[in-house]
């Protein structure tokens, strides 16, 4: 697991589930198969030829629903952890750049979020009414506002590693010869955060947001899961099992295969950038 | 241009405060990096500050080009306060003022090509169209001697002699007035330390350029520079011609100094070192910081600070000690 | 190290009246209206009487001024009405907040014995295969969806063995106290087994460096015994890095439980407030939340003072300003 070719397979993984997500529309020809699509006359089918591992509560055919929801998923992922990414990022240039009160500020702000029970808070996020926030009634009850909403949502909840490393970054780099020239030269403040600093702190910044996916698929799930984040027809992992508790007795085939399915993501994004950690500092101690 | 001084600084202090922490604003020791530094550097000469490591020669030159904020103290540069200029005023000033560090390759953001660093000058106060600056990095480049096929690649396919040519080359994209070295050839091999000496020499000579010139080697100031001010533990102990402060030294830290190095313009081996330990920046002595340390340390070292002036009869030479030569 | 106290806990406060601010308003953008839901249970209501409650409840009043009256009350120690309930907000927390903690100071034992445990181990015999398997388990442990984890044990040990209740928990203060114990099993596997591999990674990775270290070097050389090095020297420092971890996952804990308590039906805050969002309890989901965010705060606060007290010569502010 150590050769080039081990530290590459949890990417390898990752890459191969997206493109079976992307497959989805494929299956669903050449099956003839509606991932949407009810029948209540094939409630809880048996694996069989027409669908391959069955059909869920609904009758729904199983792979087709595992792959619309992989999308789901993996795309709420992708993009939340980019969004928090972005902010992170931002905070961090910040705080460590400019230093003094508003690092204070900044830092104290972050270790506070952090300090927050948060999935509480997203729920009440989750819950909150967009018509009363001024959002015409004709958007905020659309299908899918539901993705917009949880991208938004676990996007705000998971910048804070980001903007800690950043920070730290930024006062490693803010010291070195390169930025000092930069200053000197006259270049303003953005250009030295976005042209000198942040390129330079681009490895440590793709690790976290490695590792960010991981955390916004699972908060995703459990939000989708509560009723709270995506909302059915559309498929997610997480929204897959919120049935399952009370049909663990006569198909638990529905509450493993979505489970498994989030497991192995986030296990191979934290796997990911955990190597990729380790490749970039030889010190980490960290598997 | 011979009346007003191209830089002035006036009574520079620059403290480090040690422990900066949230709750315990105020109280803490800090570090007195530089303690009340002054001089003149006219257009067209070359100043050398020279003295041990530690002594506060970064943060000298560092704050005379604001990268510090003084503590204390003014930096004029062609007559403008600096330190009173916000951001537009300041951007203006240092279009004049070119930079060079002391470690080549860290002085080059690794992940620009070296076409882009040497004409970021040029974009930072927009001179020229993008093919105008690719042009003058062109000629910059073929000034400092690197090749031409070489402009796309990045710090990091040079040596350090290249770097620190690619480095002078950016100092002098905006054709400035002043340039600042900080250390600019004590990280290279003595070889190549004098070829990038003789480029900044050259540079020098062609461009009309001004140089505030750091170095910890008495061999390099002697071969660079026009007036010398040697520091010690935060202030300028002695300030005149080079001549007249190598040859007849006027300050005891200064003879000491010169007597540690073997025979000048040898140009190895003359980093400046002398037996005994500078004093902490955390905790100097009273009066002259030099006394723990002078053979001929008086009762009045001990209680006065000697400023720094005109010792009488050897002409220009300036000396902070109550006892000259 | 009062003055450090003092200072974390008005910290705090300012935190917890943030969070009550925020959370105030954004309750107040939950779906669903006070008065349209008291209009339309008791149909003598009409528009007009809709109006006057209104009034009377200065809900016509901006958001700033009812936050201020309901915090002037709160101060008063009147935290209003639970809708579903019927009943004081407060009298409905007490109970609740002492099973939270009985859950959360449970699963945090657990977690950090079996976790600093795992990691220890580890860390002593590095790239043994009970390394590897420790590792493995830690990566299964952080990255598997809490519910999905309630899940799989509720299905082995309530379905397929049916030896432990999937739920039910009894809120009572009459219950016996083996009923209790045999209802907090699952809850307590579920979030401990959550966490536990979050620490084993800390664990392991602090203690590693901490033996790499120069002074552990040194007593090595002087000859103390192996054990000496590993709990005196080492495992003391080891503990500075894992314990700031550990305050930072308080957070993390608390959102555990609450999925746990829910998965459980274990009637604890988490539970809760996830009840009173769905059924639109305004006044009990707005206390509940806070509760939450002070249960919390006080964990990090007490892993900040565990921290000063395992090592006195770091400034705690230095400490955590720069990290
Ligand atoms: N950013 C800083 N913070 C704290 N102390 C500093 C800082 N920069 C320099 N110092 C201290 O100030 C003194 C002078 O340093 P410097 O100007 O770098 O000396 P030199 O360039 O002559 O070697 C040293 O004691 C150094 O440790
Ligand atoms: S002032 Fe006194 S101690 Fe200082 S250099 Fe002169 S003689 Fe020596
Ligand atoms: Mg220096």
């Amino acid at each position: 697991m150590r050769s080039r070719a081990g530290r590459l397979l949890p990417g390898g993984v990752l890459v191969l589930l997206a493109a079976l997500a992307l497959c989805a529309p494929i299956y669903e020809a050449a099956w003839g198969i509606d991932p949407n699509g009810v029948d209540l006359s094939q409630r809880y089918g048996q694996p069989s030829f027409t669908h391959p591992l069955g059909t869920d509560e609904l009758g729904r055919d199983l792979v087709a629903r595992l792959l619309r929801g992989g999308r789901v998923s993996l795309s709420v992922g992708l993009v939340a952890a980019l969004m928090a990414t972005a902010i992170g990022t931002v905070i961090g240039l910040l705080a460590g750049y400019f230093g003094g009160k508003l690092d204070a500020f900044l830092m104290r702000l972050t270790d506070s979020v952090i300090a927050l029970p948060l999935l509480p808070l997203l729920i009440v996020l989750a819950a909150v009414d967009l018509t009363k926030l001024g959002v015409p009634a004709a958007i905020a009850q659309s299908e899918d506002v539901s993705l917009y909403r949880i991208v938004i949502i676990t996007g705000l909840a998971s910048w804070t590693t980001v903007a800690r490393l950043v920070r730290g970054e930024t006062l490693a780099l803010r010291e070195r010869e390169f930025v000092l020239a930069a200053i000197g030269q006259g270049a303003g403040s953005l250009r030295v955060m976005f042209v000198h600093i942040f390129p330079n702190a681009l490895t440590p910044i793709i690790v976290a947001a490695t590792l960010s996916v991981g955390n916004v698929i699972l908060f995703e799930s459990v939000l989708s899961f509560l009723g709270l984040g995506i909302q059915p027809p559309i498929a997610s992992w997480g929204n897959m099992l919120t049935h399952a508790q009370e049909t663990i007795w006569s198909a638990p085939a529905l509450a493993i295969y979505p489970g498994v399915l989030i497991l192995i993501v986030v296990a191979n994004c934290n796997l990911l950038g955990d190597r990729l950690r380790d490749s970039l500092d030889p010190r980490s101690a960290g598997r | 241009m011979n009346g007003a001084p191209l830089l002035s600084v006036e009574g520079l202090v620059k403290h480090f405060p040690v422990q900066r922490s949230l709750f315990r604003l105020g109280r803490g020791t800090v570090v007195r990096a530089v303690d009340g530094v002054s001089f003149e550097l006219r257009a067209g000469e070359t100043l050398a500050l020279v003295g041990e490591t530690g002594c506060g020669k970064t943060t000298v030159a560092r704050a005379a080009a604001m990268l510090h904020r003084p503590t204390a103290g003014r930096v004029r540069f062609r007559g403008q306060d600096m330190t009173r200029l916000r951001r537009r005023g300041l951007k203006a000033a240092r279009r004049h003022i070119g930079l060079i560090f002391q470690d080549p390759l860290s002085s080059l953001n690794p992940r620009l090509s070296v076409a882009r660093i040497i004409a970021e000058p040029l974009v930072i106060h927009g001179i020229g169209s993008s093919r105008d600056r690719r042009e003058r990095a062109l000629e910059l480049a073929a000034a400092v001697g690197i090749a031409i096929g070489d402009l796309d690649r990045h710090p990091h396919a040079f040596s350090g002699g290249q770097c620190q040519r690619i480095a002078i080359a950016r100092a002098l994209a905006c054709d400035p007035a002043l340039v600042i070295a900080d250390e600019p050839v004590s990280s290279l091999d003595a070889s190549i330390q004098s070829q990038v000496l003789n480029l900044m020499i050259d540079m020098k000579e062609r461009r009309g350029l001004s140089y505030l010139f750091i170095t910890h080697d008495i061999g390099v100031a002697d071969a660079i520079a026009d007036r010398v001010a040697v520091m010690y533990a935060g202030r300028i102990v002695e300030f005149g011609g080079r001549d007249e402060v190598f040859h007849h030294p006027v300050h005891p830290y200064t003879r000491a100094l010169l007597d540690a190095v073997p025979q000048l313009g040898g140009g190895r081996g003359t980093a400046v070192s002398e037996p005994g330990e500078p004093p902490s920046a955390t905790s100097l002595p009273s009066g002259c910081p030099y006394h723990p340390r002078c053979p001929k340390a008086q009762a009045l070292c001990k209680e006065a600070i000697p400023e720094l002036t005109s010792p009488g009869a050897k002409g220009a030479t300036l000396a902070a000690c109550h006892f000259p030569d | 190290m009062t003055r450090f106290a003092v200072t974390r806990a008005i910290e705090g406060l300012i935190v917890l009246l943030l969070m009550s601010f925020v959370v105030y308003g954004l309750i107040g953008l939950m779906p669903g209206d006070p008065i349209d839901l008291m209009i339309a249970s008791n149909p003598k209501l009409t528009t007009a009487d809709g109006q006057r409650l209104r009034a009377l409840y200065g809900l016509d009043r901006p958001i700033l001024e009812r936050y201020l009256n309901w915090l002037t009350a709160a101060v008063q120690g009147d935290f209003g009405y639970s809708r579903a309930f019927a009943r004081p907000v407060l009298e409905l927390v007490g109970p609740r907040l002492v099973n939270t903690l009985v859950l959360l100071i449970t699963a945090l034992a657990v977690a950090l014995i079996v976790g600093l445990g795992a990691g220890l181990y580890a860390a002593l015999h590095p790239r043994s295969w009970i390394d590897d398997l420790i590792g493995y388990l830690s990566f299964i442990s952080i990255s598997t969806p809490t519910f999905w984890l309630a899940l799989l044990l509720i299905m082995l040990f309530a379905v397929v063995l049916g030896v432990l209740p999937a739920s039910g928990m009894p809120v009572g203060a009459d219950t016996g106290l083996a009923e209790r114990l045999r209802h907090l099993i699952l809850p307590v596997a579920t979030l401990s087994l959550a966490s536990a591999g979050g620490y084993t990674r800390y664990m392991r990775a602090a203690m590693i460096e901490t033996l790499g270290q120069d002074f552990i070097r040194t007593a090595r050389s002087k000859g103390a015994s192996e054990m000496r090095i590993v709990l005196r020297h080492g495992l003391r420092n080891a503990l500075i890095p894992v314990i700031t971890v550990i305050a930072l996952d308080f957070g993390a804990l608390f959102s555990g439980a609450l999925i746990t308590e829910t998965m459980f039906a274990y009637p604890g805050m988490g539970k809760a407030i996830y009840d009173a969002i769905m059924a639109n309890d305004f006044n009990l989901a707005l206390v509940t939340l806070l509760f939450a965010t002070l249960t919390t705060l006080a964990g990090n606060f007490a892993a900040d003072l565990g921290y000063a007290w395992l090592d006195p010569r770091i400034s705690l502010a230095a400490g955590r300003a720069g990290t």
